[in-house]
């Protein structure tokens, strides 16, 4: 094969030292790990408790003690908004691990297997796809009542089949590549050639799916809990935040329902570009 | 033809399976919600028998799919009236806020996206515009349209009320499908754009342009044909999207349509009602990927030999 001939030498194959994000990634990745630190250290960082009320303070704007004012209730929202990320990044992350561990042992097993197991999996995953997966959250808390466990189990389940069709057309592709079958001819068993060779194959390609998906399940998940469905009052929760906060919005005070939103599109949209990025690198990589 | 509908109408039949069996033992009982306070054995047992939920669960899916089937949807235990009245003013609304949204997702998305393949310079700041509409779920949309049009600006009511003349609902209903549509129309610029694209990028358009064939027609006849499978067909999937969508704007803007019911009707474990907006959304989504099937041929017959 002319791909052997080629054959790059060890040292040119190695990645360059940030990853291949380049400085914007590099940006990307440090700013949403330092969210991701506020959040874990909640305690440590924010000024109030969220749920502490201040009733001679309520529905203020922003002022010194107050970064980002007072809900309606008085309490701090900027406090709020550090320990609603703890919940608002924890469903969509468990969201994302589900769905890509789901997706993936399906689409690389129906590679692997092939035959009617394929076939089925084919039909089952069209069957998952025609289910929206806002709808399929709504009706597990129709099922299980309101909280955030529901919407993230259905999610996960509703997010499967994007992951498996998009990881199933890289691996269909690896799964005839030669080094497969030196494996298979060496006598390596299916599990090992899967788990040692294909899935790390396909990895960047998993990655990136994953970053993406990341973010719609943020977005999913804030709605489901805007609609009074996810988690329920007064744990602090960016999509709760955004509909607690609508009346005082219509009353002229904006910032108890701005905040949540915009902190929530910055998220998204730093999420999205990160996707971007990877989905860049994993093309070059093929 | 006939495949991809028999295939249409499985899916429905496994899906209204699926949700009328999981709905149908989900936690709580009905009967004991409709009794009231402190009700007798005999008086739920009563209730159990008129609702049917003394029967099994196969006997139950067939009556109400038969029952649907002719046109009975059964009644809301919520409101206590039939859900055929309940839903029919109700469908009228969201089909209109469905409908309107979609066309601000044709006019904007095809259009932003057409527009780096017409003005080279502007491609930078359409990659910044679609990479946020795709980030702005339709309830952060609506809070920001809410706070801009109607609150600072003051163009347009913050309610979607309905019911007025034609005119005066669609003026209500221009904020909640703006809402609904701002993230969609960017999904559909990102594939327009993508495609337009690559279509630009093929062989036989450059010969084409070699040939010194004028640039305009060559657009119209090899780049918009080749780009409008994808197109179309993300277009139409997006009406399932938008019919989904609007439980959420419709929520926010109080706005009397099935999406706002279908909240109401979670909440309120009205799981007759329930079943019945979810196999409408279902049904959405199966009809408009089965019309795809049917475009996606009529546009590019080499489809036909596929599938």
């Amino acid at each position: 094969m002319s791909s052997l001939a080629a054959r790059p030498t060890a040292r040119r194959l190695r990645f360059p030292k940030n990853g291949g994000l380049g400085w914007s990634g590099t940006a990307l990745v440090m700013v949403l790990g330092l969210v991701v630190l506020v959040a874990i250290l909640a305690p440590l960082v924010s000024p109030y408790s969220p749920t502490a009320t201040d009733v001679l303070n309520v529905s203020e704007g922003p002022s010194p003690s107050h970064l980002l004012g007072t809900d309606t209730l008085g309490r701090d929202i900027l406090s709020r908004l550090i320990y609603g990320a703890r919940l608002s990044l924890l469903g969509p992350l468990i969201v994302v691990v589900l769905s890509t561990i789901g997706g993936t042992a399906l689409s690389v097993s129906s590679v692997w297997i092939g035959g009617w197991y394929s076939v089925l999996v084919g039909r089952v995953l069209d069957l998952l796809f025609s289910v929206p997966s806002l709808l399929v959250a709504i009706l597990a808390v129709a099922f299980f009542g309101a909280g955030l466990t529901a919407p993230v189990i259905a999610l996960s389940l509703a997010y499967t089949p994007y992951a498996a069709r998009i990881i199933q057309s890289v691996a269909a592709r690896e799964r005839n590549l030669p080094y497969i079958e030196s494996g298979e001819l060496i006598g390596f068993s299916g599990w090992s050639i899967c788990l040692k060779h294909l899935i790390p194959n396909v990895m960047s390609m998993i990655r990136s799916q994953a970053t993406i998906s990341f973010g719609s399940a943020l977005l999913d998940l804030a709605a489901v809990s805007f609609l009074g469905l996810g988690v329920q009052p007064p744990t602090a929760e960016w999509g709760l935040m955004v509909s607690e906060g609508e009346p005082a919005l219509l009353d002229g005070q904006p910032s108890a329902a701005l905040s949540p939103t915009l902190t929530i599109l910055a998220v998204v949209i730093m999420v999205n570009l990160l996707g971007d990025r990877f989905d860049k690198r994993s093309r070059r990589l093929r | 033809m006939g495949k991809s509908v028999s295939s249409a109408v499985g899916t429905l039949f496994v899906a209204s399976v699926i949700i009328y069996g999981g709905l149908s033992i989900a936690p709580g009982d009905p009967a004991v919600a409709l009794a009231g306070n402190h009700p007798t054995t005999q008086q739920i047992a009563a209730i159990r028998h008129t609702l049917g939920l003394d029967q099994s669960l196969p006997e139950r899916y067939w009556q109400w799919l038969t029952g649907v089937i002719q046109g009975h949807l059964g009644e809301s235990i919520q409101f206590r009236e039939n859900i055929s009245s309940l839903l029919a003013g109700k469908i009228a609304t969201t089909f209109l806020l469905v409908a309107y949204a979609f066309v601000i997702v044709l006019i904007f998305g095809i259009g932003v996206g057409l527009l780096p393949s017409l003005a080279r310079r502007l491609n930078g700041i359409v990659t910044v515009v679609l990479s946020v509409g795709i980030a702005l779920p339709s309830f952060i949309a609506a809070l920001i349209l809410i706070q801009v049009v109607s609150l600072e600006l003051g163009w347009l009511p913050v309610l979607g009320t309905t019911g007025g003349s034609f005119a005066s609902d669609l003026k209500n209903l221009t904020l909640p499908a703006f809402a609904l549509a701002i993230s969609w129309s960017a999904y559909v610029g990102q594939i327009t754009r993508a495609s337009i694209h690559d279509a630009e990028d093929a062989d036989h358009v450059e010969t084409a342009r070699a040939r010194g064939i004028r640039p305009s027609a060559v657009f119209r006849r090899h780049v918009v044909r080749n780009a409008a499978v994808p197109i179309v067909t993300v277009s139409a999937l997006t009406v399932a999207g938008l019919v989904t969508g609007t439980v959420v704007v419709e929520t926010v803007f109080n706005v009397n349509g099935i999406g706002q019911l279908l909240v109401k009707s979670v909440l309120a474990k009205d799981y007759n009602v329930v079943l019945e907006i979810s196999m409408i959304f279902v049904a959405t989504f199966v009809i408009a990927t089965t019309i795809i099937d049917f475009v996606q041929v009529m546009l590019d017959p080499r489809m036909k030999s596929r599938a």
